[in-house]
């Protein structure tokens, strides 16, 4: 009788490689993500009530274990995003207008772009602050 | 003859004789041989009943994909010496049934890639069969990198989401489906749509990358899916805001 052999990767698959283990990483971050967009949320909820209230938040938010929290969503932020910005040229059309475009001058754009936006934010509160 | 030898660790399943095991061979190493030329000499000096495919020992054929070391590899340019001072573990491709030792069963494969319609479609084709379609060299490197694929599967065996959905089209498949759509000879890509862009199409690639990591051909599959996805969202947004525009 003929009984093929079921060897499918399953659920555990992540954990094969080290390859596949980054990739498991890399897709994980969303939840540090997602978990500082509530906790971003939540200050703009607290705002809005009495002082208080969003004082009481704030010093949560600079708790010393919160601030490590922080530091960890911000390394996994900045590894999605230089790995999203790594892999860009693979995604995009190999040509434009009949023309290659090189991959270093797309992950080049990439990473001068978040430096400007970087950077206009950076004043943008600098002039809030100072007025 | 050599006096160095390396042991090979392969992976035997007989459907009609209990569950799979490893079974240990110690094969002469020479500095040229290929995982496959190990299997050969066990297939011819030790025992003839293992059973693995293999067909032009070149890297052309696609034949003798298998798992090395965990990894997939083509077997014919996986060199014994870079995996001294061994052993060398050879299984059959993971995320495909088994149907004897290195034996896969490829038939759900070939159905995927027979779906995305992999060869040109032409409106004219019952018109004239000895036609001519020129090309330039521009618009031949369009595609050119996806239809360097050999159907070997590896890049099938290295792919976590064909593990866990069965329906998924995969990456050899929607590669070449890319590979026609880019043609400028080709005039097929509506036939292709339903299967590409339905959930178990590009939509199901979470783009890992290891196919093309593992694509002895540097087809870069993870690449042509991701264009894919592009293409096809920027197509939707074209539909959606100029409902009125005729489209081929």
């Amino acid at each position: 009788m003929n009984r093929p052999l079921d060897r499918r990767l399953g659920w555990t698959w992540w954990t094969r490689n080290g390859s596949y283990f980054r990739i498991f990483l890399r897709e994980a971050t969303s939840a540090f993500i997602l978990a500082e967009v509530v906790l971003f949320m939540l200050l703009l909820h607290k705002a809005g009530q009495d002082a208080e209230t969003y004082l009481a938040y704030r010093d949560f938010l600079w708790h010393p274990l919160m601030v490590v929290f922080h530091l960890v969503a911000l390394a996994f932020a900045l590894w999605h995003t230089i790995s999203f910005f790594l892999i860009a040229p693979n995604a995009l059309p190999g040509q434009v207008a009949g023309r290659r475009i090189p991959a270093a001058f797309i992950i080049g754009q990439q990473f001068a772009g978040l430096a400007a936006v970087t950077l206009l934010l950076f004043l943008w509160v600098a002039w809030v602050g100072a007025t | 003859m050599s006096d160095t030898t390396i042991q090979l660790e392969v992976f035997r399943y007989r459907p009609d004789n209990g569950g799979p095991t490893f079974q240990s061979y110690e094969v002469p190493y020479h500095d040229d041989w290929v995982v496959l030329d190990a299997l050969n000499y066990v297939k011819n000096y030790i025992d003839g009943s293992l059973s693995f495919r293999w067909s032009c020992r070149m890297g052309v054929c696609g034949s003798c994909g298998m798992q090395v070391n965990g990894e997939p590899a083509l077997t014919c340019a996986a060199f014994v010496r870079d995996h001294m001072p061994g052993p060398i573990r050879v299984e059959p491709l993971v995320n495909f049934p088994v149907e004897r030792d290195l034996v896969v069963d490829i038939n759900g494969f070939m159905e995927k890639l027979d779906h995305v319609k992999p060869y040109l479609v032409r409106d004219d084709e019952a018109d004239d069969l000895s036609a001519e379609y020129l090309q330039t060299p521009t618009q031949l490197d369009r595609y050119k990198q996806f239809s360097m694929c050999i159907n070997c599967m590896l890049c099938y065996a290295a792919c976590p989401v064909i593990g866990r959905v069965d329906e998924f089209i995969g990456p050899a498949a929607l590669a070449l489906a890319q590979r026609y759509n880019l043609d400028s000879r080709d005039q097929g890509k509506n036939m292709r749509q339903d299967v590409i862009f339905q959930n178990e199409g590009i939509w199901e690639c979470t783009f890992v990358g290891e196919c093309s990591e593992v694509c002895p051909k540097h087809v870069d599959p993870a690449g042509a899916i991701q264009q894919a996805k592009l293409e096809g969202a920027v197509d939707y947004y074209k539909r959606l805001l100029t409902p009125w525009a005729r489209r081929s």
